[in-house]
């Protein structure tokens, strides 16, 4: 039962070089700093970072594993912090901020050992 | 008006201007690609990937939403195909806030999509804000609008991404070589020492009192026969300054002054082996000699702390 406040249990993803590189090319995501370290550190990063599409994704992914197959997404709102670096860890945390009839609308963190890397809002139908 | 207000004031015509040219996805929305996807974010959703679930539920496979962007991403395009959003990016380029981070990813998804189903995407620029002081560097804030449309122009998702365009900061200035010692006949002992990885102290051949830094009479009994011992290198932290400004050719600053006493009862002027720390130095302190390299390269008696 989805109620206001509900919390997701916590999933934790490893920033692998090959996770990031893998999730890159899977999106079609070509830049550099997705598979260079050496590239990566002359642009002024610490090694490899995740790339943006697969942030969404990874935040869509901990919804939907929450809700099930029949969850429809609506929006994803992401507002971006700090990157995530080949190496991390990320935490992913989940609050229940809204129900309104099937819709639900919930506040994602993914967090790494530099601060928070995604700080989502997103909305889904699910079906009773 | 400034070379780069005038590219700024430029970039502003573009805002709400006309969407560059449909770019058409190279691929359909297709099985491979969600396989891919799926098998790289460990994604399980029986609704990307289970056919039998598929059609008990919606009738079909669906992709993943998240990858509404990736069915319309390319190689870069050449200047004959460019839009309101890519002539705001080139103009900011050209007044010089050159870098750019990512700060917002917004989508909407207004239906599922399946497989088969050609998406094309059209951008163009939305926003561009007043220029932004940031942790960063000075910028300006962009807010570039791509439509996801099918074949017969259905919009089937909106994406924003608002960018922080900015000047990297120049690099913090070169603090150049620490001033060579002057070294003579008095001293010349000291400064072979430090090559040698030895701290030595001048000590008088007649009455064995030490001094420090050398000199060629002893204060002691006024004999000029000279020589020097080794120290062991031991010692505490007699006092300490630390020194903010102003800069200091050869020193990185905030630059901590030790005064070091050592175990065999003089003191010298030093300071840490490694960046000032003047929060953890205390009076009393125990340290220990270390040589090492300056700025510029030479070497110089340095202390660590020990416990």
């Amino acid at each position: 039962m989805t109620s206001v406040g509900t919390q997701l249990p916590e999933v934790r993803i490893d920033a692998s070089v090959r996770n990031i590189v893998a999730t890159a090319i899977a999106s079609r995501d070509y830049q550099d700093v997705h598979h260079d370290v050496a590239t990566a550190q002359v642009k002024g990063s610490k090694t490899i970072f995740t790339n943006i599409l697969t942030s969404n994704g990874y935040v869509l992914r901990y919804v939907t594993d929450f809700f099930g197959p029949l969850s429809v997404i609506k929006t994803s709102k992401l507002r971006l912090g700090v990157p995530n670096y080949a190496g991390e860890v990320m935490t992913m945390r989940g609050t229940v901020t809204g129900v309104d009839g099937t819709l639900v609308t919930l506040d994602v963190k993914g967090s790494n050992s530099l601060g928070d890397h995604v700080i989502a809002t997103v909305t889904l139908e699910v079906p009773q | 008006m400034t070379n780069s207000a005038a590219l700024i004031a430029e970039a502003r015509t573009h805002l709400g201007g006309p969407p560059g040219p449909l770019r058409v996805g190279r691929d359909p929305v297709n099985l491979p690609m969600v396989h891919h996807w799926c098998q790289a974010l460990d994604d399980q959703n029986q609704a990307y990937l289970d056919e039998e679930f598929a059609a008990e539920t919606r009738g079909h496979l669906i992709a993943p939403p998240g990858m509404l962007q990736t069915w319309t991403m390319d190689a870069p395009r050449g200047a004959e195909l460019m839009g309101s959003n890519d002539h705001v990016n080139r103009l900011l380029d050209e007044a010089g806030y050159t870098s750019v981070v990512a700060v917002n990813y917004e989508h909407e998804y207004v239906r599922e999509l399946q497989h088969g189903e050609r998406i094309s995407v059209r951008s163009s620029a939305e926003d561009l804000s007043e220029e932004k002081k940031t942790g960063l560097g000075l910028g300006y804030f962009t807010t570039v609008k791509h439509e996801y449309l099918t074949d017969d122009g259905e919009v089937i998702g909106i994406g924003r991404m608002r960018l922080l365009k900015f000047k990297p900061p120049a690099a913090a200035p070169e603090v150049g070589a620490r001033p060579t010692p002057a070294i003579g006949r008095d001293n010349q002992f000291f400064w072979d020492g430090v090559q040698a990885g030895e701290l030595r102290i001048g000590s008088c051949n007649a009455c064995q009192t030490l001094h420090h830094p050398p000199q060629p009479i002893c204060r002691a009994c006024g004999s000029t026969d000279m020589g020097h011992t080794v120290s062991t290198g031991k010692g505490v932290v007699y006092s300490h300054v630390t020194h903010h400004y102003p800069k200091l050719q050869g020193v990185e600053l905030p630059h901590t002054v030790l005064l070091v006493e050592l175990e065999e009862g003089v003191r010298l002027v030093s300071e840490w082996a490694t960046a000032a720390k003047p929060e953890t130095t205390y009076v009393g302190q125990q340290v220990q000699v270390s040589f090492t390299p300056v700025p510029g390269g030479e070497l110089r008696p340095t202390f660590t702390a020990v416990s």
